[in-house]
């Protein structure tokens, strides 16, 4: 992931945002995250901030993810959030990551282009394919 | 490496045998250690979690389900009872044409007139009943004692009942329309069992800490008190006789208005002594 520049950081204490200067959007977790609703609806709050309202190309990492709840992976797979991003990579490079990533794209199905990566790399690979 | 003798396996081991025997309660804690044990116990805990939710909502669904399968069936039995009417009362006035019985015709006519009407008014009813979604209510700030100033108005109803209403009565955020059918429904139902020379109706309302309490009382024949709650029931015609015409669907139609609002509906009554239907009203 060398080279991207980034034009916007924030953070809270669980979630880093990144948007580059080619509009894509990085989100990251610190380890041993646990995601609950209303983390979920503030990630999706700062990104239609950062993203302003258009949706932009998401590069989520979710491997330092521990837990996520129900409501939350309802809401990532629903209309308000798939208004932040046209297409979204899941890093997943921890087993329970993937696990959480597999659960998200088996039973809440996401409203857009959803897929799993090991690496960001790949992920951001695929994001850029037109 | 898995590590056999490791504790989480015994508490997995644990956890399925209780989702087999369909307990979806406890959640497993993960160790933090990341490593493919926790991914175990992460989807154990998600897919307990889920199969927790299904199972409510086909338990959601089954009860639906049996409510409509009910309402489909005693709304059919109902409407089939004046339709086999129509269909003797046009074989009679078939009859009466082949006699020539002008009288006789226009009785049969009448007749045929007011069958039809009763259907029309259990159609009506049901349509009413059904048509309280909470999706399609407004919210509008309603004085009580406009809207029940204008069914009196409307309706006439000082004309069949002494009635006592306060002018202190609340405004509070409803529906118009919605409140007209509760306050309408319960008036109409006091005047129709009233069984005294005089009908009375007084209306009340109490202020409590979130609600507002609101009282009609009447000076009926009460309700005994295996039937207080189902009278709420639609398609219920507990303690009616049989010549007072109940379709048993207005009270079900107040309930289920007041429930897409949240509120509260119930009797409180003596046989003998009169009834008070009371509900609540947001404050």
């Amino acid at each position: 992931m060398d080279g991207i520049k980034f034009i916007e950081e924030r953070s809270n204490d669980k979630i880093i945002w990144r948007f580059s200067e080619d509009n894509i959007l990085f989100t990251d977790c610190f380890p041993n995250t646990e995601m609950t609703l209303e983390d979920g609806k503030e990630s999706t709050r700062i990104s239609a901030e950062m993203v302003k309202n258009e949706p932009r190309p998401l590069l989520c990492n979710l491997t330092n993810v521990v837990k996520m709840s129900k409501e939350c992976r309802r809401h990532f797979a629903g209309s308000e959030h798939a208004k932040t991003f046209s297409k979204t990579a899941l890093i997943v490079a921890s087993p329970v990551s993937r696990l959480i990533g597999n659960f998200f794209l088996g039973l809440n199905k996401p409203h857009k282009p959803t897929r799993m990566f090991n690496s960001a790399e790949e992920g951001l690979k695929w994001l850029k394919e037109k | 490496m898995l590590i056999v003798d490791d504790p989480r396996l015994a508490q997995i081991l644990d956890m399925i045998g209780r989702m087999a025997a369909l307990d979806f309660k406890e959640e497993l804690p993960a160790s933090k250690k990341n490593d493919v044990l926790d991914a175990i116990i992460v989807g154990l805990n998600m897919l307990s979690e889920e199969l927790q939710s299904n199972m409510v909502e086909k338990s959601k669904l089954y009860h639906v389900n049996t409510k409509l399968e009910k309402f489909a069936l005693t709304a059919a039995h109902d409407l089939k009872s004046p339709i086999n009417s129509i269909s003797g009362i046009t074989s009679l006035i078939e009859l009466s044409l082949k006699s020539q019985s002008k009288e006789e015709t226009l009785q049969y006519v009448a007749l045929l007139k007011s069958t039809t009407e009763k259907m029309k008014e259990l159609v009506t009813g049901i349509l009413d009943y059904s048509r309280h979604s909470p999706d399609d209510i407004e919210l509008e700030v309603i004085d009580t004692n406009q809207v029940i100033q204008q069914i009196v108005r409307m309706d006439r109803i000082d004309l069949f009942a002494k009635l006592s209403i306060p002018q202190s009565l609340p405004v509070v955020q409803f529906n118009k329309s919605a409140m007209m059918q509760i306050f309408r429904n319960i008036f109409s139902n006091a005047i129709k069992y009233c069984d005294k020379q005089t009908c009375e109706i007084t209306v009340k309302s109490i202020e409590k800490k979130d609600h507002h309490e609101i009282r009609i009382i009447d000076n009926g024949p009460g309700i005994a008190p295996e039937n207080q709650k189902r009278i709420f029931e639609l398609f219920n015609r507990a303690g009616t006789d049989a010549d007072q015409d109940s379709q048993g669907i207005g009270l079900a139609s107040v309930k289920s208005v007041l429930t897409s609002f949240n509120q509260k509906i119930w009797v409180e009554s003596t046989p003998g002594h009169g009834s008070q239907f009371c509900f609540t009203l947001s404050k």
